[in-house]
C-alpha cells in the first residue's frame, strides 16, 4: 500500500490544477492525504527508533555496570583503612626494643574566667585537689578579664577525675600528649628532654626531633638499658665511696661504632629535667673536654710503632726529668734507669713518652691525632658536643706534653672512639648512638696498620696483667686497658689534689670486642686506696666490675689467661735492654 | 494478558526497589560499625600504648634487680660458672657395684648417683673454651 502510495504521490505532485469532482481527481485527492498520514507515520518512526535506541544504551550502559567489571575497578570491596593512631612523637627504644621514651595523652586543666562562678571558691577547691598551685595566684587568674588561662598542664588521669567531680562550670580539660620516660635517670644525657610544646631540647629528643615528629615507626638506639644500667651502678657507687663530684662512663662497640651505654653523672629526670642543679644536665661524655691524662700514652705509642721510631724492643732513658721552658716533665713513680717502650707504657712513664713522641715529630703526631678524631669534636649525635682543646700553634713543648695527655683536652667520647681503632685493627669508625644492623657498618678509615693494633693489644693487656692497671682484671675476659690520671686547672696552674682519674679498657684482649671507659672527676682516696685516687686506684676497679658483670649478658666466653696458647698470643719482652745503651 | 504482565513488573519493581533500600540499610549500617570499631582498635592502641610504657617502667632494671634479690635465690653469673661442652670432665666409668641392685636404675643415668649440688661444675681449666668457638 505504502509502495503504490509513493508512486501515487510521484505522479500526482507535479500535476497541478485538477477538477475535485472527477474519479481522478479523487483518486490524487486520496493520495495526498495518505501521503501526510505516510510523512507523520514515518516520523513517529525515527522518533521512536531514536528513543528505542537510546534505551537500548541505557540499558546496555546500566547491564554493564552492573553486570560487568570495569578494569579499574577492585577485584574486593575495599573499606575504608582502620587508621592507626599516631603520637605526637615516635617512640624510643634500645636495642633490644625496650621502650625509653614515648608521649602519653594526658588531660591540661584551663578555664575561661567569664563562666566561673565562684572564683575565691573555685581557687580553694582547686589548691586543695592539686598540690602545688596557689590558692591567691589561682583566684587572680579566674577573675581576670580574659577567655582562657591554663590552670595546671598534664594532669593524672586519678586528679583529672577529682576535677571533674568538683563539678565547677568554667573549668575545661585539653587533651594534651606528654613525653614520658619510663626508665626516669638511667639515659637522661642520651635522650635529652622535651619543652612544654613537645620540641626536643636537648640529647637524642633535640637531634631527632625532625625524626621523631615525623615517623609512626620507633627510633631505634644503639644502647642497651642493662648495660647502661651496670655502668651507671658501678658509677655511682665508686663516686659515693671516693666522694667524686662527677663521673662518666662509656662502653662502645669497638667493631660497629655504636655505644651501648653512657652515663654521665650527676644525672637528671628527664620526666621533670627543670627539676635539680644545671650542672646535672651537663654531659661529660660529650659535652666536658678534659686533659686525659696517661691514656693519651695509647696513641704516642701507637704512632711510634705505626711510623716505626719506636719498636717493643727499642727504649728511652728515663733516669733524668726533662726540663723544657717552665715545665718539668717527671716520673709519677721514677724508676730512674733505662726503659724499653713496654716497660714506658706498663708504668706509665711520662719521659719515655716525652721521648717517643719527640722521635714521631710534632707534624707526625699531629696527623695521627687529627686522624683519630681527637682534634676535631666527636661524631656522635648529639647536640651537646664539646670542641677539644687543641694548641695552637703546635710547638715542641706540646709535643712533649700531649704525648703524655696534657695540653690537649678532649672528650670522653673522643678518647674512647680513639681507643676502639687503636684495638680493632686499626679502622676509625664514627661513634654512633643509632643501632646498626649486621650488614650497615661504616667502611671506616684506617688510622694504624693491623701489625701495630696487634702490638698495641699486647701492651694495653701489660698494663692490666702486671702494670698500673691490674685493678681492672677481670679472670677470664682478658682485660687490657690504660689508666690516666691528670691534674684539673685551677686558677693559678694545676691543682694537685684535684684529679681527673680515669681508664680506658677493652676486652677481650686476643679479638677486643668492647671498649670501657671510666672517669672520676675529683676523687678522694680512701684508707683502702691507701690515699691514692689515681686512675688505677678508683677508675681501674669500676671497669673490671662493670666487664664482670657485662661480659656474660654481652656473650663474651671466658677463657683462660694462663693457658700456654694465651700467653703466647700476649706475650710482650718487658725487660728487653738495648745492647747498644747498655752503659746506661 | 495485558494487566497481568503489568502486575508482574509491579511486583518485580517493589521487590527490586526493595531489595536495594536493604542493601543500602545494610551497608549503612555496616559502615556505622566499621567507624564504631575504628574508634575502638584507635582507644584500644592508646591503651596498649600507656600499658607498653608501664610495661617499661616496670622492668626498669633497679627495680628488677630489687625484685630478683626479694624472691629469687639468684645472684649475678660468675665467670667460673660458664663452661662449654668441651670443658666437661668425661663421666667416669660406670661402676654396677656403685648402683645398689633392684633400683631399677639404667647404666646411662650417673647424674642421679650424684649429691645434690650444682650437677655442671666446669674443671678449673676452661683451655677448650676458645678452642670450641
Amino acid at each position: 500500500m505504502a509502495g503504490g502510495g509513493y508512486g501515487d504521490v510521484a505522479n500526482s505532485l507535479p500535476g497541478g490544477r485538477v477538477g475535485v469532482g472527477d474519479p481522478e481527481h479523487r483518486m490524487r485527492l486520496e493520495g495526498v492525504r495518505k501521503q501526510v498520514i505516510e510523512t507523520g507515520r514515518n516520523r513517529l518512526l525515527v522518533i521512536g527508533a531514536l528513543f528505542g535506541f537510546g534505551f537500548l544504551v541505557i540499558a546496555g550502559r546500566l547491564v554493564d555496570v552492573t553486570i560487568f567489571k570495569q578494569g579499574n575497578e577492585p577485584r574486593l570491596a575495599q573499606a575504608v583503612p582502620a587508621s592507626t593512631w599516631k603520637a605526637e612523637r615516635a617512640d624510643i627504644v634500645d636495642r633490644n626494643g625496650v621502650l625509653l621514651a614515648t608521649s602519653l595523652a594526658t588531660a591540661s586543666l584551663y578555664a575561661n574566667p567569664r563562666h566561673i562562678l565562684d572564683a575565691g571558691e573555685a581557687a580553694h577547691q582547686l589548691t586543695r585537689l592539686l598540690p602545688g598551685l596557689d590558692s591567691a595566684e589561682v583566684e587572680s587568674k579566674l577573675t581576670s578579664n580574659r577567655g582562657f588561662v591554663w590552670l595546671r598542664r598534664h594532669l593524672t588521669p586519678r586528679q583529672q577525675y577529682a576535677v571533674n567531680r568538683l563539678g565547677i562550670p568554667g573549668l575545661y580539660f585539653q587533651r594534651e600528649e606528654r613525653q614520658v620516660y619510663p626508665h626516669g635517670r638511667l639515659l637522661s644525657h642520651v635522650l635529652g628532654f622535651v619543652g612544654v610544646d613537645n620540641r626536643g631540647l636537648a640529647g637524642v629528643e633535640n637531634s631527632f626531633d625532625e625524626t621523631l615528629r615525623q615517623s609512626t615507626s620507633a627510633l631505634q638506639l644503639s644502647l642497651d638499658v642493662r648495660l647502661q644500667h651496670i655502668v651507671r651502678q658501678e658509677l655511682q657507687a665508686a663516686m659515693t665511696k671516693f666522694g667524686a663530684i662527677g663521673a662518666a662512663g662509656i662502653m662502645l662497640d669497638v667493631h660497629s661504632g655504636e655505644v651501648l651505654a653512657m652515663v654521665s653523672l650527676p644525672d637528671f629526670d628527664p620526666n621533670n629535667p627543670g627539676v635539680g642543679p644545671v650542672e646535672a644536665t651537663f654531659n661529660r661524655n660529650t659535652h666536658g673536654v678534659y686533659e686525659m691524662g696517661s691514656t693519651f700514652k695509647i696513641f704516642t705509642t701507637a704512632m711510634a710503632l705505626d711510623t716505626g721510631t719506636a719498636t717493643l724492643n727499642s727504649g728511652y732513658d728515663a733516669t733524668k726529668p726533662i726540663r723544657i721552658s717552665r715545665f718539668v716533665i717527671t716520673d709519677y713513680k721514677p724508676k730512674k734507669r733505662w726503659l724499653s717502650v713496654p716497660e714506658i707504657f706498663v708504668y706509665s712513664s711520662n719521659i719515655g713518652a716525652v721521648k717517643m713522641a719527640l722521635d714521631v715529630g710534632t707534624a707526625n703526631q699531629k696527623a695521627y691525632l687529627a686522624r683519630l678524631g681527637l682534634l676535631r669534636p666527636a661524631a656522635i649525635e648529639l647536640p651537646e658536643v664539646g670542641a677539644p682543646i687543641v694548641p695552637s700553634p703546635w710547638g715542641k713543648v706540646h709535643t712533649m706534653t700531649i704525648a703524655f695527655g696534657h695540653g690537649i683536652a678532649v672528650s670522653p667520647m673522643q678518647l674512647v672512639s680513639a681507643v676502639a681503632a687503636i684495638v680493632n685493627g686499626g679502622i676509625m669508625r664514627p661513634a654512633t648512638l643509632i643501632r646498626r644492623g649486621p650488614g650497615e657498618r661504616d667502611p671506616g678509615v684506617r688510622v694504624i696498620s693491623t701489625a701495630t693494633s696487634e702490638r698495641m693489644r699486647r701492651l694495653l693487656r701489660q698494663v692490666v696483667a702486671q702494670g698500673t692497671g691490674r685493678k681492672a682484671a677481670v679472670k677470664g675476659y682478658m682485660v687490657g686497658g690504660k689508666t690516666g690520671t691528670s691534674e684539673k686547672v685551677g686558677a693559678r696552674g694545676y691543682r694537685r689534689k684535684a684529679l681527673l682519674s680515669s681508664f680506658v679498657g677493652a676486652f677481650p684482649m686476643d679479638d677486643p670486642r668492647y671498649v670501657v671507659f671510666a672517669l672520676l672527676d675529683e676523687p678522694r682516696g680512701t684508707t683502702g686506696t691507701y690515699g691514692y685516687a689515681t686512675g688505677g686506684w678508683v677508675a681501674a676497679p669500676i671497669v673490671g666490675r662493670t666487664i664482670a658483670r657485662a661480659a656474660p649478658l654481652l656473650g663474651v666466653a671466658p677463657v683462660d689467661e694462663t693457658a700456654p696458647r694465651m700467653r703466647r698470643k700476649m706475650y710482650v719482652r718487658i725487660n728487653s735492654r738495648d745492647p747498644r745503651v747498655a752503659s746506661y | 494478558m495485558r494487566g497481568r504482565s503489568t502486575f508482574l513488573w509491579l511486583v518485580l519493581a517493589i521487590m527490586v526497589g526493595f531489595g536495594l533500600f536493604h542493601v543500602k540499610y545494610q551497608v549503612q549500617a555496616l559502615e556505622e560499625e566499621l567507624t564504631r570499631l575504628n574508634a575502638a582498635i584507635l582507644k584500644e592502641q592508646q591503651q596498649t600504648h600507656v600499658l607498653r610504657a608501664e610495661w617499661s617502667y616496670l622492668n626498669t632494671p633497679t627495680r628488677l634487680e630489687e625484685l630478683a634479690a626479694r624472691h629469687l635465690d639468684l645472684g649475678p653469673v660468675q665467670t667460673a660458672q660458664i663452661g662449654s661442652v668441651s670443658s666437661l670432665p668425661w663421666r667416669p666409668a660406670f661402676r654396677s657395684r656403685a648402683a645398689p641392685a633392684g633400683t631399677g636404675m639404667k647404666p646411662g643415668s650417673p647424674a642421679k648417683e650424684r649429691p645434690p649440688g650444682p650437677t655442671l661444675r666446669p674443671r678449673p681449666a676452661l683451655a677448650h673454651t676458645s678452642e670450641a668457638d
